[in-house]
Parts: C-alpha cells; structure tokens; sequence
C-alpha cells in the first residue's frame, strides 16, 4: 500500500518540476519569427527606391518600364524571401500586399503608371505618403521582432 | 534552511519577478494598440474629405482616386498585421522573459 510519504518521495522536487516546466515552455515554436536584419535591409532601402519611382512617374511609364520591372522584381524577391523565414506568415503577408498588381500598395501603383502612361502631382504626393506608411509597418513588425519599439517613435527617429 | 523554507523563498521571488514582467511586458500593449489604431483612423478621417476635394477640382483622375481608396484598404491590412504580429512578439518576449525568471528563481533559492 502507498502510503502518503512513499507518494511525495516518488515526486521530483518543486525544483526539478519548475526546471522541467521552464524547459517545456522553451521546447515550444516560438510565436513569431526572429528578427531578420537582411529583411530590415530589404524593407528600408526598397522604401527609398520606391518612393524615388513615385517620383518618376511624372515621367512616361514607357520610358522607366526597365526600372519599374527592376524594382518590382526587388519586391517580389523581398516577398520570397520573407516567406522562406520560419514562423514569419505576417511579414510574408504584407510583403504579399506590397507587390500584388491588383492591390493598393507598390504593385497597384505600377500597374496604374503602366495603365495610364503617366501620373498627376497630386496622386503622387499621396501616394508617396501611402507607400511610406505601407514600409514603416513593414519595418515596425520587423524591428518588433527583436525588441519592443513604438511604431511612431520609429517614424519620428526616421524624419 | 529547510526546504519548504527554500520553497516559499522561491515563489516569493517568483511572484515578485513575474508582477514587474507582466507590469514592463504586456501593460502598454494594449495602450499600443489603441493608440495605433486611432492613429490610423484619424489618418483615414484627414484623407478622404482632401481626396474627394482634389477630384471634384480635377486634381485627381477617377482612376487616381479609386487607386488611393485601394492603398487605404491595403494599409488597413497591413496595419492590422503589424498589431497581430506585434502582440505575437510581445508575447514570444514573455514567455522567453518567464523561462529565465523561473530559471534564476530556482538558482537564488536552491543554490543549484
């Protein structure tokens, strides 16, 4: 017959079962990808290009179709890239929404040049502004990712 | 010291470290996120009155117009991913945060 001492002396000790617990919650996938500098790098030097194409569209579609297919390009392998990382299904999703031809972000927007041959200064001036905030959450969840950091204070460190 | 002496030193030390986790890790998350959230819709509330002005003045083509309407739905998504994956990262640094409080705890009050 098991008596209660028998019992507990078969019991690992308090310190052995918070050690072991502490070992199953680092045995689990982690809840979000590890920060990537590469995709940081990705996300601020596309910004730049793309903001800088904007600005060109004041310009026929025809005669920077070379460049705007080069920086389309960019953004795709930007995606692919982002979608081959473990755990990174949000990041690949907003990748997926920058480049997408029928969406409202970079690929709407070359599409729309291409469609129109050129651009009014109005919509570019917007549009930049768009195309800038669609990078800075980019870069706000890719930053997150290695330490907690307010999204504004990151725009407020970048102007 | 005996060892439920050594027990209760641990929880307390515990306790204590998981209120200052909990309190730096996810307090302001919400805060954050509604901060964020107005931010945004505030934005949204600035732009579409400018946007239909700057059509009605032929500043803007239709197709011009329904390109920016198109961003805005698209920056809506975005900005909800960039809330859901901030939360998923500040959870993923409290879970890491607990496993080493839980850690150093057990070190401190049983001196393995």
């Amino acid at each position: 017959m098991l008596d209660t001492f028998s019992f507990s002396r078969r019991l690992p000790s308090p310190a052995v079962l918070v050690m072991l617990a502490a070992l199953l919650l680092g045995a689990c996938d982690p809840l979000i990808g590890a920060y990537s500098a590469e995709a940081y790098r990705n996300a601020t030097s596309l910004k730049a290009r793309s903001l800088a194409m904007i600005d060109r569209s004041v310009q026929s579609y025809s005669s920077n179709a070379s460049d705007a297919t080069n920086l389309m390009t960019d953004i795709s392998a930007a995606y692919e890239y982002s979608k081959g990382l473990e755990n990174n299904r949000l990041s690949a999703a907003q990748w997926d929404e920058m480049r997408d031809p029928e969406k409202g972000l970079m690929g709407g927007f070359v599409a729309g040049w291409k469609r129109n041959g050129t651009t009014g200064a109005f919509f570019r001036s917007e549009k930049k502004a768009q195309i800038s905030r669609a990078y800075d959450y980019i870069i706000c969840l890719e930053v997150n990712k290695q330490r907690a950091t307010s999204c504004a204070d990151l725009q407020a460190a970048e102007e | 010291m005996d060892f439920d002496a050594r027990w209760e030193l641990f929880l307390v030390e515990f306790r204590n470290g998981l209120a200052v986790l909990a309190r730096n890790t996810l307090d302001d998350l919400s805060e954050q996120a509604k901060g964020d959230g107005e931010a945004f819709i505030d934005s949204m509330k600035d732009d579409l009155p400018r946007w239909t002005k700057a059509l009605h003045e032929g500043l803007l083509t239709k197709d011009e117009f329904e390109q920016l309407l198109e961003g805005q739905k698209s920056l809506l998504k975005l900005h909800m991913l960039t809330a859901v994956g901030l939360s998923k990262a500040r959870l993923e640094q409290f879970r890491q945060a607990l496993i080493s409080l839980a850690t150093t705890s057990v070190y401190s009050a049983f001196g393995v």
